[in-house]
């Protein structure tokens, strides 16, 4: 189960850098950290999010509540969500 | 109609852009027009050769025919950036290839627009089928549940101006128009007005469509389309063996200015925009009043707009796309409204070359226009073999005449009977 959340979050990593938009307020070559703020740091708008949230439902098989994503600020927020999902997926029934 | 007679406001024409059949800058686009070259090519739809479709009007050097922008291929000199593109419909990549075009030629860079609240964007598409159709087939596959958030500003008409307005930063208007063949026409038209009544300095018109089999099928369906194969009997405009249009796909944009807003920045006009007219034919869903009612109501309008008589016109840049009612009825209008002695314009339609590429239709013969007054040379019909007896007496030179005409006018005609023609001058003069 670690070895699968670990590989999850390489590709939430990679989804982020695949819609980070171009040109300010970010340079691209600057590491992407849990730290970081989708908006405001890193540039992503809204339809941005959207695009990376229906990537990962898609991916992961896992349904993202439009009412929990206002609670996604950073990138650490959207790991530890999919995380989470990821997790109640793979629970034993 | 505001007349710039009356306001003293003048509008001119200083950049041109285009993604064609016949062409993907001016240069391309002049030879072709000027040596009469075609650009249709055969093409098959869904796999299927039994669909009455042989030749479209293609677009060369863009590949754009998936729903996923990632597998779009255009010219590598064009950069789009990701969260442009992620909005786009295939006939946006096709504009804005065309809008980058127009914005050089006109000498104006993205920093003069971006943020430029006298700067307006005038658009026209019929949106894109293909992205409509298959994002709700991919939202009913997931009953509702799951959908691509980029799936309506992508595909629905308007799609033009949403991404464009974005892209470029368009503060002054941003809007779009859907009247069928006559959508940038009219589009053309208002922004014409827009500047006249003082509302903008500067407009960025553009027209596009995508081609494909979403688009283009269903008028197979309207019996509205040629079935031939040979370009050069498919397409062939007031011909009496004329059997239906060919579709065609690409995007043309059109800078215009007012007059003294370009000579201040020492912009070199291209050609004048006199006048425009527009009517209905009150008559039909589809097809043309069979005397071309409204299209001569339109082109009065237009002529009495641009202060212009029409012996004062040297050339038609007729909206003919080779349907047997259509081009008859655009044939008896013309004649109704040339009838006065001296009034001989020459006639073509250059949907020989193109195809009929339907909302761009209007912006993209403009744009041509201004090329032929530019160019030195007149378009002909170059697959006009027997004319109609419909066109007795219209001029209707097969060949290119190389002589550039001082004033034209500009036809086109849309489904619900929409007709709008403009009246272009050469700067020359």
């Amino acid at each position: 189960m670690e070895s699968d959340l670990s590989a999850a979050h390489e590709v939430v990593l990679a989804a982020l850098f695949d819609y980070l938009p171009e040109g300010p307020p970010r340079e691209r070559e600057t590491p992407i950290t849990d730290d970081q703020r989708l908006v405001e740091d890193l540039g992503y708008d809204s339809l941005a999010i959207a695009e990376i949230v229906f990537f990962l439902e898609d991916l992961f098989g896992v349904i993202i509540q439009t009412a929990d994503l206002k609670n996604l600020q950073t990138v650490g927020d959207l790991r530890t969500y999919v995380d989470g999902k990821l997790a109640e997926s793979l629970r034993p029934e | 109609m505001t007349s710039s007679r009356q306001v003293g406001r003048r509008v001119v024409v200083t950049g041109l852009g285009f993604i064609t059949p016949i062409g993907n800058d001016l240069p391309s686009v002049s030879a072709s027009l000027c040596r009469g070259a075609h650009g249709l090519a055969p093409l098959l739809f869904w796999n299927n050769p039994d669909i009455p479709i042989r030749v479209a009007g293609t677009v060369k050097d863009f590949s754009v025919e998936s729903i996923y922008w990632r597998d779009w291929r255009w010219p590598e000199h064009y950069h789009i950036p990701r969260e442009t593109l992620r909005g786009l419909a295939p006939h946006g990549v096709y504009a804005f290839c065309a809008l980058t075009q127009a914005l050089e030629h006109a000498g104006l860079d993205n920093d003069r627009i971006a943020g430029d609240e006298w700067t307006g964007l005038y658009c026209a598409s019929a949106g894109s089928a293909m992205m409509l159709h298959e994002n709700l087939a991919l939202m009913h596959a997931a009953n509702g549940m799951r959908g691509n958030p980029l799936g309506v500003v992508s595909s629905i008409a308007g799609t033009l101006n949403f991404n464009l307005a974005a892209h470029f930063r368009i503060r002054g208007a941003a809007c779009g128009f859907a009247s069928a063949c006559t959508s940038s026409s009219h589009a053309l038209g208002y922004a014409c007005d827009a500047i006249r009544l003082g509302r903008l300095k500067r407009a960025l018109v553009v027209g596009a469509e995508d081609l494909n089999g979403d688009t283009l099928v269903p008028f197979a369906a309207m019996r509205a389309l040629s079935p031939a194969g040979d370009p050069r009997k498919a397409s062939r405009p007031f011909d009496v063996g004329r059997d239906g249009f060919v579709g065609a796909g690409g995007a043309v944009a059109v800078i215009i200015e007012e007059a003294a807003v370009a000579g201040a920045r020492g912009a070199e006009p291209l050609a004048e925009i006199l006048g425009w007219g527009e009517a209905a034919d009150g008559f039909s869903v589809a097809t043309s009043h069979p005397e071309g009612t409204g299209l001569q109501l339109a082109m009065r309008r237009a002529l009495a707009d641009a202060s212009v008589e029409p012996q004062e016109v040297d050339y038609v840049n007729a909206h003919a796309t080779s349907t047997p009612v259509g081009d008859r009825a655009e044939a008896i209008a013309l004649r109704q409204v040339f009838s006065d002695p001296g009034a001989q314009p020459v006639v073509s339609s250059t949907k020989a070359l193109t195809g009929h590429p339907l909302s761009l239709s209007g912006v993209m013969e403009a744009a041509f226009c201004v090329i032929a007054m530019n160019g030195g040379f007149t378009p002909g019909n170059p697959h006009l073999e027997k004319p109609d007896p419909a066109c007795e007496g219209l001029r209707l030179p097969r060949e290119t005449i190389a002589t550039a005409p001082r004033t034209i006018l500009n036809n086109s005609s849309g489904f619900g009977g929409s007709n709008v023609c403009h009246i272009l001058r050469s700067a020359r003069s």
